[in-house]
């Protein structure tokens, strides 16, 4: 039994039995997206897992959303190394879409934030510190040396995590290292034990360019504003930590590109093989019939013809899309700040702006999930759209 | 004569096929039912770069073998006493993971196989403990039957440890490997001194189709 | 012809013999143990250091070579047992051991153990070490297969 066979049959029984009483619980987007959990298969279960994760984390739904980020993660972290649908993706006759889904790196990072996220508000910040390492490492696969592991957000994080769990040069390391990417950064004073996190804007959206619909291209989330958060009671601007739409699309060429451009000469190379062909053989069998006066369907000509439509068909069946399949209930930035634990109420509202921060001319703001774990540290998460308003 | 000869000739070669035969198996050398089951103690089919059973099994198994044969640990008169948990066993590493499945495992084994040679505070079972003590000490219920002490056992030793990781990442090839280190140590309780050290590593790397990074 | 009778009618009676009693199959099967001058490996010899991968060693061939074993007592009264192998390939090598413990009735006492992974480089040797956890062992069995 192949991995993949037993991963889906898991997902089978998890499907048949721990969702089922969710569904009951009358959250109708939790429901509908683990309905899709269901319809759409192996193809999309981790996209899938994403989403309902996404939304069941929004809900304060710890459960849910730890059973569908850790299903999505079982996969991301499982090495697909002889697996049927790589295989038929990679292949010219199936498009990229075909491949079982596991995200960019940029996504398989955020699904490692949100487990992280879901460490802290249970007070485990060794495992919230492991999973912020992880999407750390995903951001890693960048082809352009510079952008690798450049996920500022997820460095911050490490370093909160070790700073909760008293791993002082721990969370020293990681800062520093932060520093290298954030110089304006200011790093969390000793007494700091609350984090406030928002997210803002629409998901960054994943594009096929070129000829043949063979280079993925990232776009950022359309319609939104929001670019700035702060405080509403007191007025704290929170800083701008992460683009999750610059790690999107800094990434540079993925190995699959070239496989993909491969795909694409064979097609382009084969539709004027099958033309010229055709052509060649259409022209001749005129001139034969105009000197001879016979009807020329045969023979030769008729053979020329017949290889030029096979090209043809072969140019017509290859087939090179890139994947354009994307999470589209993440948010388009992350913006943090750090204070005591003290001074964080349970009632904590946030104030969307505009990217000078100043007031939207639709004015957007968000109730914060406030979370004190068993060791009195707080967790305060908000987003400035639901997550169930997908694109 | 002719027909006789005819009959036993070949059958005497029939029987003395078997003497010239090349060496063979007799055992009935075929797998096994196929199963869900695994052996923890081997690698599994779904095998990833983290800490997997196979280790833990591993590590636990050789701390344990470790820790018994040494003096000050397992041969002491009285039998010292010991705590093995999680608290003060670490996690730096980029591997999720539950603590508890290594403490435990090796303070079961340890407690299984030292067989009085060292006594092992259940530190973790504390609440309960002292809850049952206040029940006896007002009277609620009786006093048992082993025996009533000022107070709960002190331990002698107890165990620390780190789990740290150190990722590698080719990104044009794919590959990932992970080097893990679990370092385990027993502190004194009084002095603070470590009196027995052991060290578990292992590094693995896989690597995923190109479709996928 | 009639001096070659009884001959011929022995021949006959050993060949025909098995059609006769057809064996009834019924019941639990008991348990075997080899015991043929034939098979001398058929059984199992305490403190030994054994290979039981096909795939590491033949009767023709092998990759390995056991070049020392023993055991010793550690200080707490527990069995120190010690195998050094030789990787006799150019090629780098990864086996894994695992040990029994017996008592002097030669009762298993513990294990079998975990499998402990051993890196060999080429034309190099490397150690399998380890203890038992229990005192009133007395012989030892060491299992070596390829790495998986």
């Amino acid at each position: 039994m192949r991995p993949i066979f037993l991963a889906s049959t898991l997902a089978t029984v998890l499907v048949g039995s721990f969702y089922a009483p969710l569904a009951a619980a009358n959250d109708a987007a939790l429901a509908s997206a683990q309905q899709r959990l269901q319809s759409e298969g192996e193809r999309n279960m981790v996209l899938n897992h994403m989403r309902a994760g996404t939304i069941a984390f929004e809900a304060s739904n710890h459960n849910a959303a730890e059973t569908h980020f850790d299903a999505a993660l079982n996969r991301i972290n499982g090495f697909y190394a002889d697996d049927e649908q790589a295989r038929k993706a990679r292949s010219l006759w199936y498009s990229e879409g075909t491949k079982n889904f596991l995200g960019e790196p940029y996504e398989r990072a955020m699904a490692f934030y949100y487990r992280g996220l879901l460490d802290l508000q249970k007070a485990d910040y060794e495992n919230a510190r492991a999973s912020f390492k992880s999407a750390l490492i995903q951001d890693s696969f960048a082809e352009e040396e510079q952008d690798r592991a450049d996920f500022a957000l997820m460095l911050f994080l490490e370093g909160w995590a070790s700073h909760l769990n008293g791993d002082s040069i721990l969370a020293r390391q990681a800062w520093d290292e932060l520093k290298t990417m954030r110089p304006d950064f200011v790093v969390p004073a000793a007494n700091h034990t609350a984090l406030i996190l928002a997210e803002s804007g629409k998901a960054p959206r994943k594009l096929a360019d070129g000829i043949g619909h063979n280079l993925l291209v990232y776009r950022r989330g359309k319609r939104f504003k929001e670019q700035r958060v702060k405080v509403a009671s007191s007025g704290t601007l929170l800083y701008p930590m992460e683009d999750i739409y610059l790690q999107a699309s800094t990434r540079g060429a993925r190995p699959i590109d070239s496989v993909l451009d491969g795909q694409i000469r064979f097609k382009k190379t084969n539709a004027k093989r099958g033309t010229v062909l055709t052509d060649v053989a259409t022209g001749a069998a005129d001139t034969f019939s105009y000197i001879t006066g016979e009807r020329a369907s045969t023979g030769v000509f008729g053979a020329m013809q017949l290889a030029g439509t096979v090209a043809l068909a072969f140019s017509s069946g290859a087939r090179a899309e890139a994947d354009t399949r994307y999470w589209d209930n993440l948010s388009d930035a992350v913006h943090i700040t750090t204070l005591p634990a003290s001074e964080v109420s349970d009632e904590l509202t946030l104030e969307y702006l505009n990217s000078k921060a100043s007031a939207l001319r639709e004015p957007i703001s968000t109730k914060a999930v406030v979370t004190r774990d068993p060791r009195g540290n707080v967790l305060a998460w908000a987003r400035s759209r639901p997550a169930v308003e997908y694109r | 004569m002719k027909i006789l000869t005819l009959i036993t000739t070949p059958l005497a070669i029939l029987a003395m096929a078997g003497c010239a035969s090349a060496p063979y198996n007799p055992a009935n050398n075929t797998a096994g039912r196929a199963t869900v089951y695994e052996d923890v103690r081997s690698s599994g089919r779904v095998q990833g770069i983290g800490i997997e059973s196979q280790d833990i099994a591993s590590m636990t198994d050789k701390m344990m073998r470790d820790m018994l044969a040494n003096p000050i640990l397992a041969g002491r008169s009285p039998s010292p006493r010991i705590i093995v948990d999680s608290e003060y066993f670490r996690n730096e590493s980029s591997s999720r993971i539950n603590k508890n499945l290594i403490t435990d495992r090796l303070r079961i084994d340890l407690n299984r196989a030292a067989n009085g040679r060292m006594v092992f505070v259940g530190r973790h079972f504390s609440d309960m403990v002292a809850k049952e003590r206040d029940l006896k000490r007002s009277g609620m219920v009786d006093g048992g039957t082993i025996r009533s002490t000022a107070a709960q056992a002190g331990g002698d030793f107890r165990l620390g440890g780190r789990i740290a990781s150190l990722d590698a990442l080719d990104p044009n090839s794919g590959t990932q490997s992970r080097w893990q280190q679990i370092t385990f140590e027993m502190v004194d309780l009084e002095l603070g001194t470590i009196v027995w050290s052991g060290i578990y590593e292992m590094k693995k790397s896989a690597q995923n189709d190109i479709i996928y990074r | 012809m009639i001096r070659q009778l009884p001959l011929t009618l022995c021949l006959c009676s050993i060949v025909t013999a098995g059609c006769v009693q057809t064996p009834i199959i019924e019941g639990a099967l008991p348990g075997q143990r080899i015991s043929d001058a034939r098979a001398p490996n058929a059984t199992m010899h305490m403190n030994r250091v054994v290979i039981i991968d096909r795939n590491l060693q033949t009767e023709q061939s092998s990759k390995l070579a056991v070049e020392r074993a023993g055991s010793s007592s550690n200080p707490t009264g527990t069995m120190k047992v010690f195998a050094t192998i030789r990787n006799r390939t150019t090629f780098p090598q990864q086996i894994e051991a695992r040990v029994q413990f017996f008592d002097s009735g030669q009762i298993p006492v513990e294990g079998p153990s975990p499998w402990q992974r051993i890196y060999l480089d080429a034309q190099s040797i490397g150690n399998y070490v380890t203890s038992s956890a229990r005192a009133d062992v007395a012989h030892y069995y060491v299992e070596i297969r390829e790495a998986r």
